[in-house]
């Protein structure tokens, strides 16, 4: 029973790793979502001439279908943002996008520098004309990039350090209790 | 003040909003509306006489800031082009104009900025106002092309979209027309995501926010229709692409701003469109016993077929068949 018990413990640390790698990988998918999303925002803006909650509509509806977990919230979060501005006109839209983007759900992987780059995204869209719009997108689609790269560089050797301290911890365990 | 505070006090002023017309708004000054071709102002707690010596709600310029936002679902920028005309267009088919400071390029003009004045023209759907000048509009069950003209909010929209809505689903004086509609400012057919809002007809295909002259010319190689209706015509443009849509067999209808047919002859384009006959109907209104006046019908060589210039809605409908050259009512 006893060597269960440790086994399983060696067992829960070594996946504590994995999960710590996976989080990292998850923050750049999330990411890469996001710089898709803004990019299909950018046309619908730009070249469409669609309105704020039409184009929101139009990018949330066709990202948040058939994805899952967290990767469904970036979707959802522009058909919330897209559903207020339709139902609440005379509410501003950089405090409907800035109470939205502060509804994602308890432990998304977001970091809290991504996150503020997406609440100053809100402070300037609707406003001025297409070249302010399309300056606002690329600024925040620049500052993503620069956190796409950093978690691309770090990611493989960060995936590698989180698995091998979990074994590692788990071995050390298992010795220790052993 | 906030608009929601406005859209209250709205609720409690003009409780028959149909009759609406116009709501005018300017900085630090009262909120004036037009119904049944009289002003108002806008008190709190209902409408006041524009000499009344109560306090009428005025509008700030953080309200038409609210309102513009609003109107442009927060996005001002989808409305660049408009804005540089002084209007925008906004969900209903209703013309909000804008008035401010004046960014300019070069010799054009770049943007408003600061606005100041808004005057929000509200569009009315009047299913049968064209009853009055239908008959007169169709010479052995063949439509004839027409130019409806009249002054600003004399109800030439509302006129030719009613004409349309006819003409498509067919009449007592003509089979119903394939028509196309290109709807340069979204009046005619109030377009949602690319639906007419309004009832252009059954036989009717829009082309929503396309240059006048650019959708004829789109509208003829794309849709063939038997007949086709812009809203405002004018320029040199307008003119060679109605020239192309006649030389392809299409009836036209047409609206223009003036106040009688003999105006048409002092302005340069409009001038040569009469010489060359390209109309065969002017319809001319006026806003002189409410919106929709008929003044008078005249044919291709500005002859009068219907009305004295000064008709009123009680003179009943004229109709080619039943009273000669008789008068027209009021539309």
């Amino acid at each position: 029973m006893k060597y269960i018990g440790i086994l399983m413990m060696a067992g829960a640390l070594a996946a504590g790793g994995f999960w710590a790698a996976d989080q990292w990988k998850e923050k750049l998918e999330l990411l890469l979502l996001f710089r898709q999303m803004m990019f299909y925002l950018k046309g619908q803006i730009l070249y469409a001439n669609a309105t704020l909650p039409e184009a929101f509509r139009e990018v949330g509806g066709r990202y948040a279908e058939g994805r899952s977990g967290f990767l469904k919230e970036p979707g959802a979060f522009f058909l919330r943002v897209a559903e207020r501005l339709e139902e609440q006109g005379d509410v501003p839209f950089p405090v409907i996008w800035k109470e939205e983007a502060e509804r994602f759900p308890p432990g998304f992987p977001l970091e809290a520098g991504d996150h503020k780059n997406l609440l100053a995204l809100g402070e300037n869209l609707g406003y001025a004309h297409k070249d302010m719009q399309e300056r606002t997108l690329l600024f925040y689609l620049e500052e993503t990039d620069g956190s796409i790269g950093f978690l691309k560089r770090e990611m493989e050797s960060r995936t590698k350090l989180y698995r091998c301290l979990g074994m590692a911890a788990g071995l050390f365990l298992m010795v220790v209790m052993a | 003040m906030t608009a929601e505070e406005l859209k209250q006090i709205f609720g409690r002023a003009v409780p028959d909003r149909g009759k609406l017309q116009e709501i005018r708004l300017r900085a630090g000054k009262p909120v004036l509306v037009f119904m049944d071709g009289r002003e108002y102002m806008v008190g709190r707690e209902g409408l006041l006489e524009p000499d009344a010596d109560l306090s009428p709600v005025l509008a700030d310029p953080a309200l038409i800031r609210e309102i513009l936002g609003i109107f442009s679902r927060h996005s001002l920028y989808a409305f660049e082009d408009e804005i540089r005309q002084g209007f925008l267009t906004i969900e209903g088919g209703h013309r909000v104009g804008i008035a401010g400071k004046a960014v300019t390029e070069g010799s054009g003009l770049r943007t408003i900025r600061d606005i100041s004045s808004l005057n929000i023209r509200l569009a009315h759907e009047k299913p049968g106002c064209g009853d009055p000048v239908l008959p007169w509009l169709y010479e052995n069950g063949r439509l004839q092309n027409t130019l409806i003209l009249s002054p600003p909010g004399a109800g030439k929209t509302t006129l030719l979209r009613d004409v349309v809505r006819q003409v498509s689903n067919g009449n007592r004086y003509g089979p119903g027309l394939q028509t196309a509609v290109v709807d340069e400012r979204s009046e005619l057919g109030a377009c949602f995501k690319g639906v007419p809002q309004c009832d252009l007809g059954m036989r009717t295909d829009v082309m929503d926010g396309c240059p006048k002259a650019l959708g004829m010319v789109m509208m003829i190689r794309s849709m063939a229709p038997g007949a086709v209706a812009v809203d405002e015509i004018g320029d040199r443009e307008d003119l060679e692409a109605l020239r192309y849509v006649m030389k392809c067999g299409c009836r036209i209808l047409a609206t223009v701003h003036g106040s009688s047919p003999e105006d048409l002859k002092k302005k340069p384009v409009l001038a040569e469109m009469v010489r060359e006959g390209m109309f065969s109907r002017y319809v001319a209104l006026s806003r002189r016993l409410g919106p929709g006046t008929v003044e008078a019908v005249c044919d291709g060589e500005l002859r009068l077929l219907a009305g004295k210039g000064c008709q009123n809605e009680e003179s009943g409908a004229g109709s080619p068949e039943t009273e000669g050259k008789a008068e027209a009512s009021g539309a």
